[in-house]
């Protein structure tokens, strides 16, 4: 019985077959003489039993013919699932919203701080309206913002006018009520300021 | 012009491939299957198996025994998909019952082979992921311990005390059934 504890340990063995002949013998007569390894086989005998066959039936030969051709559809849309979640991906989604976001903000704003510099040009008994961007001109403390295209029509309607009635107003969009009329003299000293930089 | 439609296509690599599948596609499933609950996981895993080796199989120089290769591959992915998703349920009693009608839909079997499988199902499932591995490598693939601890880098003696923990286990297992 001394060796019970090392026999024991070669019970699994035993069982599998995977002792040597001398080995096998030798647990063999362990197995007569100890109780409990022998009830210990009987249990690993009936465990590899049940464990002999696996809990499931292989598939059809159809299933592994098939398998290939499955594999490669496989990789096919694996490829294009790829592509699709690149274009998609919610990272260059969120960075787009964002440039979006932040060019819309910046043309906002630009526009707001615009539309404080309007102008609004004004011939009796017809109106002629337009908003004016960019390039700043002061005049007697009046500032105007106008584009290049939008001095050439106001070159154009004082051409048309000149020397008739003209009036030109400032206009403040934040505050309707403090349009300035331009007296005479201050619109002169404004078309020969014009004239001057060769802008009309 | 040539034929554009086949243009790109290495003839070599893909008959090669096809042998392959054919070839190692039994083993493979049988070592996921084992691993796995259901035949929809385990074809999931075996497709999953050979995708990687589709598109490495330029590289592959034949260092390693290439069903060693496959098993390895399908291991590791075996491992990360029970581990996302717990493939076995805590049910497995109602699991078992409801794979029964789904699953092994195949040949007749009786009452007695029926309980036998619940059995290797729940048994299984007590088993740590090596110690499954293992199991099944070596009972169901019949491989060597030596094989088996090349497979899973570790060493045969290794490989071999994690065989008889598991079969101490289910042996405990099975007893506690009885």
């Amino acid at each position: 019985m001394e060796n019970h504890t090392l026999y024991k340990s070669k019970l699994s063995d035993f069982v599998m077959g995977e002792l040597s002949k001398s080995e096998h013998e030798e647990i063999k007569d362990h197995l007569n003489e100890c109780s409990l390894c022998s009830e210990n086989i009987v249990s690993l005998k009936e465990t590899l039993e049940i464990f002999s066959a696996p809990n499931f039936e292989m598939p059809q030969k159809s299933y592994f013919a098939s398998l290939a051709p499955r594999v490669r559809e496989r990789s096919e849309q694996k490829e294009k699932k790829l592509i699709l979640s690149f274009l998609f991906d919610n990272r260059w989604v969120g960075a787009l919203a964002s440039l979006l976001l932040i060019v819309g903000s910046a043309l906002f704003l630009y526009n707001l701080n615009s539309k404080e510099r309007e102008i609004i040009v004004q011939t009796e008994p017809d109106y002629f309206h337009s908003s004016f961007q960019s390039e700043n001109y002061t005049l007697s403390g009046l500032s105007a913002t106008l584009s290049s295209d939008e001095w050439q029509l106001l070159s154009d309607v004082i051409d048309d006018e000149i020397g008739e009635y003209i009036d030109i107003f400032q206009y403040n969009s934040d505050k309707d009520s403090q349009i300035n009329r331009l007296s005479e003299n201050e619109w002169q000293e404004f078309y020969e300021n014009f004239s001057n930089q060769n802008i009309l | 012009m040539g034929d554009d439609k086949f243009s790109g296509v290495n003839f070599d690599a893909e008959q090669r491939f096809n042998r392959i599948v054919l070839e190692y596609g039994e083993r493979i499933y049988r070592t996921v299957r084992g691993m796995v609950g259901t035949h929809e996981d385990a074809d999931d895993i075996v497709q999953e198996t050979f995708l990687k080796a589709y598109k490495n199989i330029d590289s592959f120089r034949g260092e390693a025994d290439i069903g060693t290769w496959l098993t390895r591959i399908a291991l590791n992915l075996t491992y990360t998909k029970t581990r996302r998703k717990k493939l076995f349920s805590d049910n497995p009693v109602d699991d078992y019952i409801d794979k029964i009608g789904s699953d092994t839909d195949l040949p007749e079997v009786t009452v007695e082979e029926n309980e036998r499988r619940m059995m290797v199902e729940k048994g299984l499932k007590t088993l740590p992921e090596k110690q499954r591995a293992v199991f099944v490598l070596r009972m169901y693939e019949e491989m060597k311990f030596k094989e088996i601890a090349a497979l899973m880098g570790t060493t045969e003696s290794a490989s071999r005390a994690n065989f008889h923990q598991a079969l101490t286990k289910l042996k405990q297992f099975v007893s506690e059934k009885s």
